[in-house]
C-alpha cells in the first residue's frame, strides 16, 4: 500500500475510532452482558431460585389469563406471557414499562405470586445496549451510526493491516513495552475474531434496518386498508386478554412437535403461541388461536424465504435460542470486541498521557464495568419491598458510573479499576449473606464478577494499567 | 487547521454521501423488490464501499463521484 493511501486509511481509523470508541465499548459490553440478561434477572430476583424446572401447569395458565382479564378491565398496559423455560422456570405476566418489559411473577406448578423483587434486571443491559438508554427512535438512530462507524474500523483496520494479518494473528509480546503489548493486544483480538466481529456488525445493522438504511418508500399506503387494521370489521376493537383457557392451547402446539413454547401474545381477539427449538436460529412459525373460543385459527400463509432469513439474522445476532455453550461463544466474542476497542483507545491515548482522552478513558470503560457490577450490588441492598427500588437501582448504576468518572478526569486512573476490584472480588461475598447460596446461575454470576475484579485488580497493580 | 484534517473531511463528507447514495439507490431498487431484501444486500455494500473515499487519492473524486452517485439517485427515484 502506498504510503499516502495507508496514512489517509490511518487517519480515518484513528478518528473514527476517538469519536465512536467509548459508544462502541458501551454497546459491545451491554451487548455481551445481555447475552446472558435472563440468568442476571434471575440472580437479581433470588426469590425465584426454588422455582422447580416443570411446564406451567393448568392452574398456573388460569391464574396468569385472570390476572390479564384483571388488568385489561382495569385499563392497564398490554401484557404477554413468558413461559417456563430452562433459562427461567418462571411464569411471567409482561408489559412494557418504558424502557423495559417487568410484571408479576408466578410460579408454574400452582400459579401462586411469588414475592420477588421489582428489577429491570438483564433487561437494562439490553437496553443500553439497542439504544443507549435514549429516546426512540434517538437511541437506536445513534447505534445504527456507531455501528457503521464500527464496521468501518473494521474495514479500515484490515487494509491496514491486511500484509500481516498472518503473522499479527500469532504476536501476543506480554512482555513488551506497554505500547507494544497494547498493539499486539489490539491486532490480535481483531484478527482472530474477526468473522465473528463483522458478523454481529452486520447482523447488527440488519436488525437496526429502518434506521441504517431508511429506504423511501414508493408508495404510500392505502387508506383504505390502514383503517381496515385499526378499527377492525365491527368498527370497535375486540379484548386482547384471553377468555379462552390458555392449557389446551398449549397442549396443542406441543402435540405439532413445533418446538418448546416460549411466549404468548395477545393481539386483541388472538393468542399467539410462540415456539422454537435449541440451536436453531429462527423462530418456528407462530400458532394463533382465537381468545374468544380458544379455536385454533388456520396458519398464517407460510413465512417466505426473506422472512426466514430475517429470522435468522435475529436468531444469530441474539443468541436467544442457543445452548449454555454457544452463549459462552459468543461471549468471548463480544468480551474480545470490547478488549479491541478499549486496547485500540489506551492505545491512542498512551501517546498524550495527560490528554483528557487519556484521564477519561479509565472513568468510561473502568466505570462502565464497575457500574454494571454496582448495579448488582444495589440489587442486594436496597430494601426489596422498596416500591421505588427499580428505579434506585438504575440511578445507582449510573451514580457509579459518574463516581468512576469524577476522580478519572482528575487524573486519579486507578480509582475505577480498584473499584471494579473491590465490587467484583465482594459479589461472592454479597451473594452468599443475601442470596440462596453458590450454586446455578447465581455462582456463574459470582464468579463472572470475581473474574473481573481479579483481571481489574490485575490492571490497576500492574505497570500495564 | 492540520492538513490531515482538511484532506480528511471532504473525505468524511464523502463517505456519508456514499451513505446518501446507498439510500437512494437501495429505494430504488427496493421498487422492484421487497424492501428486506435490498437491505440484505445493500448494507453489506455501503459497510465497505464508505471506505473507498478515503481508499481514493483525489480528495475532489472523493467527494464529487459519490455526490453524483447521489443525485443521479435522486432523478432515478423522482422519475420511477
Amino acid at each position: 500500500m502506498i504510503p499516502a493511501r495507508r496514512a489517509r486509511l490511518s487517519w480515518l481509523h484513528r478518528w473514527a475510532g476517538l469519536v465512536c470508541g467509548w459508544l462502541s465499548f458501551v454497546i459491545f459490553v451491554n451487548g455481551t452482558l445481555c447475552l446472558f440478561d435472563t440468568e442476571i434477572t434471575r440472580w437479581m430476583q433470588p426469590e425465584t431460585a426454588a422455582v422447580p424446572r416443570v411446564p406451567a401447569s393448568d392452574a398456573a395458565l388460569e391464574a396468569a389469563r385472570r390476572m390479564l382479564l384483571a388488568d385489561e378491565k382495569a385499563g392497564r398496559p398490554q401484557s404477554f406471557l413468558l413461559l417456563p423455560s430452562a433459562r427461567d422456570p418462571a411464569l411471567r405476566v409482561e408489559h412494557f414499562e418504558g424502557h423495559s418489559f417487568q410484571g408479576p411473577v408466578l410460579d408454574p406448578r400452582d400459579g401462586r405470586i411469588i414475592p420477588a423483587r421489582r428489577t429491570e434486571g438483564g433487561a437494562l443491559f439490553f437496553d443500553l445496549h439497542e439504544s443507549l438508554r435514549l429516546p426512540a427512535p434517538w437511541g437506536e438512530r445513534v447505534v445504527a451510526v456507531v455501528t457503521f462507524v464500527f464496521a468501518l474500523l473494521l474495514v479500515s483496520g484490515v487494509l491496514l493491516h491486511l500484509r500481516r494479518l498472518i503473522p499479527d494473528y500469532f504476536t501476543l509480546r506480554l512482555r513488551a513495552s506497554s505500547a507494544r503489548f497494547l498493539l499486539d493486544l489490539h491486532v490480535l483480538t481483531g484478527t482472530a475474531v474477526l468473522p465473528f466481529h463483522l458478523m454481529i456488525a452486520y447482523t447488527g445493522l440488519l436488525l437496526l434496518d429502518q434506521n441504517a438504511l431508511p429506504l423511501l418508500p414508493a408508495h404510500e399506503p392505502a387508506p383504505a386498508a390502514v383503517s381496515a387494521v385499526t378499527n377492525g370489521e365491527t368498527g370497535a376493537p375486540p379484548h386482547w386478554a384471553p377468555a379462552a383457557p390458555l392449557g389446551p392451547m398449549l397442549r396443542a402446539v406441543r402435540a405439532r412437535g413445533a418446538g418448546e413454547p416460549r411466549y404468548i401474545l395477545f393481539p386483541p381477539g388472538s393468542s399467539v403461541i410462540y415456539g422454537a427449538r435449541e440451536n436453531v436460529l429462527s423462530m418456528e412459525a407462530p400458532v394463533t388461536f382465537d381468545s374468544a373460543t380458544g379455536q385454533e385459527r388456520p396458519a398464517a400463509p407460510s413465512f417466505g424465504g426473506l422472512a426466514v432469513l430475517g429470522g435468522e439474522v435475529e436468531g444469530l445476532h441474539l443468541a436467544r435460542s442457543f445452548s449454555t455453550g454457544m452463549r459462552w461463544l459468543w461471549f468471548a466474542g463480544g468480551a474480545a470486541a470490547s478488549v479491541l476497542i478499549a486496547s485500540g483507545m489506551i492505545f491512542y491515548a498512551a501517546r498524550s498521557p495527560g490528554s483528557l482522552v487519556a484521564r477519561l478513558n479509565a472513568g468510561v470503560m473502568g466505570g462502565l464495568v464497575a457500574a454494571a457490577i454496582g448495579y448488582l450490588w444495589a440489587n442486594r441492598l436496597i430494601p426489596a419491598s422498596w416500591p421505588g427500588r427499580s428505579g434506585g437501582e438504575i440511578g445507582a448504576f449510573f451514580l457509579v458510573w459518574g463516581l468512576c468518572l469524577l476522580p478519572a478526569a482528575s487524573g486519579r486512573r486507578r480509582v475505577p479499576p480498584g473499584i471494579v476490584a473491590l465490587l467484583g472480588l465482594g459479589l461472592p461475598l454479597l451473594d452468599l449473606a443475601t442470596g440462596p447460596g453458590p450454586h446455578g446461575v447465581f455462582l456463574a454470576v459470582d464468579l463472572t464478577g470475581a473474574a473481573a475484579g481479579l483481571f481489574a485488580l490485575r490492571m490497576s497493580a500492574g505497570k500495564k494499567a | 487547521m492540520t492538513k490531515a484534517a482538511r484532506d480528511g473531511l471532504p473525505r468524511i463528507a464523502g463517505a456519508f454521501l456514499v451513505w446518501l447514495a446507498a439510500v437512494l439507490w437501495g429505494s430504488v431498487l427496493a421498487g422492484f423488490g421487497p424492501q428486506g431484501l435490498c437491505r440484505f444486500l445493500v448494507i453489506p455494500v455501503v459497510m465497505s464501499a464508505t471506505v473507498w473515499p478515503f481508499w481514493v487519492g483525489s480528495r475532489v473524486l472523493a467527494l464529487v463521484a459519490p455526490l453524483g452517485l447521489a443525485a443521479f439517485g435522486a432523478l432515478v427515484l423522482i422519475a420511477s
